[in-house]
């Protein structure tokens, strides 16, 4: 199913995902383009507030919507797949007539530490691309990366587009344990750790701040816009003790 | 309304019908196992269906109740007993302060239901919803399930394999998910895939060939190749069933998995 219409640069697929989903797709690459596409498409939907849709979830390139069949089926009288064809048709209708549709985005500056205590992985991936640890640094902190998505565990966000100087794989072997905070690399990709877990990115710094928290929930949504800026050990133990995180 | 559990069991816990509405921030649903026997666990004693209630594995806790209240239990029969003298399920029962609930054994299948409730009045459930539940959640036909975005990429041979064969659930099955066994299924093309959005009952092919299908608390998105979702009627089945017991799957669609949900659903809510 491809929905290409002027003015619309991606062509959605339908997928219906079991008895309880829908899967819109766009094409299979990380990209900042069509990322903002699904983020566009998720924002639309939510503020059509559809009692039906229990959760909206972005990802890269896809956006699934899962639903309560016994509400669906109060506002769904024809099939299923015309039902998420009308929904993608409507968006691009919306879009066309408001061109000054804004995603909802906040930026975020993030302090890191990468003193190498906590990035303990800088020397490694500076000998592998032949350069210092101080460009790794500046040209991670040159960029606004955009939230793609957030995922395997609460509040981990996927964030990119890394420079790719400095892109490399991860781990083969996923580590036991990267502490909470702990700034990582992996592709194309960059994100941060909520709290401790096994992991296998490449880890270069950490953060003071705490970014998931059982009761406010994920510091970044999907579709933010993050910066990180260096700080030292100091600053880095200064916000820390500091019980007023920025949240 | 006060239950003390004296001793406690391996994999006890307070489920509801899950947290929606948190997905896109990487947060998991969570909730029952089996929604068909936690409603019916809750509607026997007069809850509304997705009250709170004790998801119970064996070997399970023992429970003593710390005043008067109305209990029941539906799922797996680990013969329930109470004060050591057994006491039917799916059935209304008055326990009295001091009361102590036991499981003896289990029986069938895996996961019981505890409900509780001080509500007196509450109208009889027809046996044929009871029935009804007893036949979806232990009947041994084949798991139906609807093909996922990969279903097209696995090669013919393991599209057959994956319609005949039998499978077993693994020990490295859990809330998350239950890890099968079965023949090593392929895909024509080695694709990897971003991650993207995963359901409950969703079917994932692992790099080793072998299907692991997403349960209650499953992460939100995953990447591996979605070969298809378990239908929503069948999940409860699939989560009661023991390991070694031989599954086998079988195609639906979506509009019959709609009926069935909510045929189940309208005896319910009757």
């Amino acid at each position: 199913m491809k929905i290409n219409e002027q003015n619309t640069i991606q062509s959605w697929h339908i997928h219906l995902l079991g008895d309880h989903a829908i899967l819109f797709l766009l094409d299979e690459i990380i990209d900042a383009t069509i990322n903002a596409e699904v983020h566009a498409f998720n924002q639309f939907i939510l503020e059509k507030k559809i009692i039906a849709i229990k959760d909206c979830i972005p990802s890269y390139h896809s956006l699934t919507i899962v639903y309560d069949i016994i509400e669906l089926h109060k506002i769904v009288k024809t099939n299923l797949h015309d039902f998420a064809q009308n929904l993608l048709l409507e968006f691009n209708a919306y879009k066309k007539e408001n061109t000054s549709f804004k995603l909802n985005s906040q930026l975020h500056k993030i302090p890191v530490c990468y003193d190498l205590h906590f990035g303990i992985d800088l020397e490694k991936i500076a000998k592998e691309k032949n350069t210092s640890i101080e460009k790794i640094i500046e040209i991670h902190t040159s960029k606004i990366y955009q939230v793609f998505c957030l995922g395997f565990m609460p509040g981990f966000a996927y964030m990119g587009i890394v420079d790719s100087t400095i892109q490399v794989a991860r781990h083969s072997k996923p580590r036991p344990l990267v502490e909470a905070g702990s700034v990582g690399i992996a592709g194309a990709q960059t994100g941060i750790y909520p709290k401790d877990a096994p992991g296998g990115w490449q880890i270069i710094g950490r953060t003071p701040l705490s970014i998931f928290d059982p009761i406010k929930l994920a510091l970044f949504a999907p579709g933010d816009q993050v910066s990180f800026y260096a700080i030292s050990m100091k600053e880095f133990n200064d916000i820390k003790n500091n019980s007023n995180n920025v949240h | 309304m006060s239950i003390k559990i004296i001793k406690k069991g391996i994999a006890d816990s307070l489920q509801n019908a899950g947290h929606y509405g948190h997905q896109h921030l990487g947060i998991q649903v969570g909730g029952y196992m089996d929604f068909l026997s936690a409603q019916l666990a809750n509607k026997i004693v007069g809850n509304s269906l997705n009250q709170t209630v004790y998801e119970i594995h064996f070997p399970a806790s023992h429970f003593e109740f710390e005043e008067t209240i109305f209990i029941s239990i539906t799922g797996a029969n680990f013969i329930p007993v109470l004060n050591e003298k057994s006491i039917p399920m799916h059935e209304k029962i008055l326990v009295n302060k001091g009361d102590v609930l036991q499981f003896l054994q289990p029986i069938q299948g895996r996961i019981a239901y505890l409900a509780f409730s001080t509500t007196v009045n509450s109208n009889q459930v027809p046996t044929t919803l009871i029935e009804e539940v007893e036949q979806l959640i232990f009947n041994t036909s084949p798991i139906r399930f609807i093909p996922g975005p990969a279903w097209n990429e696995l090669d013919p041979a393991s599209i057959q394999q994956l319609l005949t064969a039998h499978f077993h659930t693994t020990l490295q099955s859990n809330r998350m998910g239950f890890q099968l066994e079965g023949p090593s299924l392929h895909t024509i093309a080695q694709k990897s895939y971003l991650s993207a959005g995963v359901t409950r009952g969703t079917m994932q092919l692992l790099p080793n060939g072998q299907i692991i299908i997403l349960m209650a608390d499953h992460q939100t998105v995953g990447g591996y190749p979605n070969l298809g979702q378990i239908i929503l009627v069948d999940l409860p089945r699939l989560a009661q069933i023991l390991h070694q017991t031989p599954i086998q799957f079988r195609l639906s669609n979506v509009s019959s998995a709609h009926e069935q949900y909510q045929f189940i659903q309208a005896q319910f809510t009757s």
